[in-house]
């Protein structure tokens, strides 16, 4: 309460010095003081001759919870990647608060596909979280205080009870929700998440959105890929239609609209999406 | 021989060289059985094999210019396991194709550089088999430090590693070399089975690197306990094979591998959750009360059960 009100504060300071200063461009500019949580400028990927992403330019900043919505292959994954910096650009530049990202950087939390893991793996609930831990010193076991983070952001996405059962034997939304908890440990100023939403049950998708909320307001930027147009409406603050380029840009209501979604997916996908628009 | 008096437990420790056979075999059991952990997990058997057959004519050729057959060794193994990589990335040949053309052809080059060898036959049952009882003191020394110092390193970078070996997506996200930590990997991989050779041969080297850690992943699903337990059944196996080969006068190599998978038999009929037998008979009695159980099934725990 007490940091949602200094934040408030701090947001009214800068609207105020702003004001004072170029008073024609008004309070809607306050947020640009600070440099973007996140932004790439003018970005083209290709892997081999394919083009993945092309002349894509965006801003991130904190406190946004943006949905990457687009059909398979539009860029999506390729996009996050390369704001989490595990992926160089083939043109353009990619910052992480104005400085140029080329490497994974400690701020930027990724959250990769619940396919890319082994689920075989002998790992427990909680040995899995406690990989998030940013640095532990490498002669000794997590301590105690480490185990307990884990354990506190295991209850934040409510699978504390199940902190010692085997990883595989959990079900795909108690998995997503595992990795979610390992993202929340590394407290990073921005959390990047490939289709959290598949193959998660009702619940768990509640929970992520109200999670989101939680995260929006402590002022981490958001950024997930998902083909679930329910999902990005009712989840995120702003919505980007990728479609190798960028197709829209906006709030979710502006943005997905018949002919907008038409523009990202092409005829067909939109029938399958029937009623979800809007 | 009076099995009962338990003399022949002590018997064979009299002699040196038994000495030294049983302080190799441990050894080695407890650095493949460690290896192995991760070599079973991230489904590198055939690449283990292939390995253990590639160095063979780096060490043939070590032998043949009269250098260090474990430097030979090993240079051998990373040029294979570069290669096997180059080759696998090329996008027309998948990795274990590319892992076939290496081993055998490495293989097939070692066969043909020692058959200028006058002590051809000998030196290649030798290198096949191991042999177990030539086991120098020297010899033991090496292999301790070389134990040492893998396991040294796997403990350091044990984070690293396992986080590579079951997310290897995040481990890319969070800044960790995947590329480089695979290679190093493989060195440690290399010199476990280098050290491995003398005692089982390159036949059987596999066995030691897989089946005490499938054993062990059979009895649970902490990693940590997966490592303690395929060390130790990698070093109890041994023993008891060399038991069993001095007085059966079977060979060691092949005593020892037979144990192994004895032992691995029977965790896989008859281990307390996951055996085929026992999980049978478990369910034989749990399913007798179904009325019983339709109040003990809850949600949450079906689905960690699962």
């Amino acid at each position: 309460m007490n940091e949602r009100f200094l934040a408030a504060a701090r947001n009214d300071r800068e609207g105020e010095w702003l004001q004072s200063n170029i008073s024609s461009l008004g309070h809607a500019l306050s947020r640009t003081k600070a440099p973007p949580v996140l932004a790439v400028d003018s970005l083209s990927v290709h892997y081999g001759d394919r083009p993945a992403l092309c002349d894509v330019s965006l801003t991130f900043s904190a406190g946004e919870t943006v949905s990457l919505v687009g059909p398979n292959g539009a860029g999506k994954s390729t996009l996050l990647k390369v704001l989490a910096g595990m992926l160089p650009p083939s043109h353009g530049t990619v910052t992480q608060a104005g400085k140029p990202l080329r490497r994974p950087h400690p701020a930027v939390t990724y959250v990769p596909q619940r396919a890319a893991a082994d689920w075989l793996f002998p790992v427990s609930v909680l040995d899995t979280t406690l990989m998030g831990t940013a640095q532990a010193p490498r002669w000794r076991p997590f301590s105690r205080g480490e185990k307990g983070r884990a354990l506190d952001a295991l209850a934040m996405v409510g699978m504390h009870s199940l902190a010692d059962v085997q990883i595989g034997s959990l079900s795909g939304g108690q998995q997503q929700r595992v990795f979610l908890a390992r993202a929340l440990l590394a407290d990073g100023a921005a959390m990047l998440l490939d289709e959290p939403f598949a193959g998660v049950d009702v619940p768990t998708q509640g929970l992520f959105v109200d999670l989101f909320g939680q995260l929006q307001r402590r002022g981490v930027t958001i950024i997930y890929a998902t083909h679930d147009l329910d999902q990005a409406a009712r989840a995120a603050s702003r919505v980007v239609l990728l479609n190798r380029y960028v197709i829209g840009d906006g709030p979710p209501a502006s943005q997905l609209s018949a002919e907008r979604l038409q523009a990202a997916f092409g005829t067909h996908a939109l029938m399958g999406t029937d009623g979800s628009p809007g | 021989m009076n099995w009962l008096q338990l003399s022949w437990l002590t018997e064979p420790w009299q002699h040196t060289f038994m000495q030294h056979a049983f302080g190799a075999i441990i050894l080695v059991g407890v650095i493949s059985g460690v290896t192995g952990v991760f070599v079973t997990l991230r489904g590198l058997a055939f690449f283990g094999d292939a390995l253990a057959h590639a160095v063979f004519p780096g060490i043939v050729i070590a032998h043949l210019v009269g250098g260090n057959v474990l430097i030979g060794a090993l240079v051998a193994a990373v040029l294979v396991s570069l290669g096997i990589g180059a080759i696998g990335q090329s996008g027309r040949v998948s990795n274990d194709t590319a892992i076939g053309i290496l081993f055998a052809g490495g293989f097939a080059l070692g066969v043909a550089l020692l058959a200028s060898e006058r002590s051809y036959t000998r030196d290649l049952t030798a290198f096949l088999l191991g042999s177990i009882l030539g086991v120098t003191r020297q010899d033991l020394l090496l292999t301790a430090g070389i134990g040492v110092l893998v396991l040294g390193t796997m403990f350091w970078f044990r984070r690293e590693l396992t986080t590579v070996a079951f997310d290897r997506v995040f481990a890319q996200a969070k800044g960790i070399n995947v590329w480089l930590f695979d290679q190093l990997f493989l060195v440690l991989l290399a010199l476990a089975i280098v050290v491995s050779l003398q005692t089982v041969g390159n036949v059987l080297v596999l066995a030691m690197l897989v089946t005490p850690a499938a054993t062990a992943r059979l009895l649970t699903d902490r990693l940590r306990v997966m490592i303690g337990l395929a060390a130790l059944i990698g070093a109890a196996c041994g023993v008891a094979g060399l038991y069993f080969s001095y007085y059966r006068s079977v060979p060691s190599g092949a005593s020892v591998v037979l144990v192994t998978v004895g032992v691995f038999g029977l965790v896989y009929l008859f281990a307390p959750r996951t055996g085929v037998v026992s999980s049978r008979l478990a369910r034989r009695v749990h399913y007798g009360h179904p009325e019983r159980d339709a109040f003990a099934h809850q949600p949450e725990a079906e689905q960690a059960s699962r």
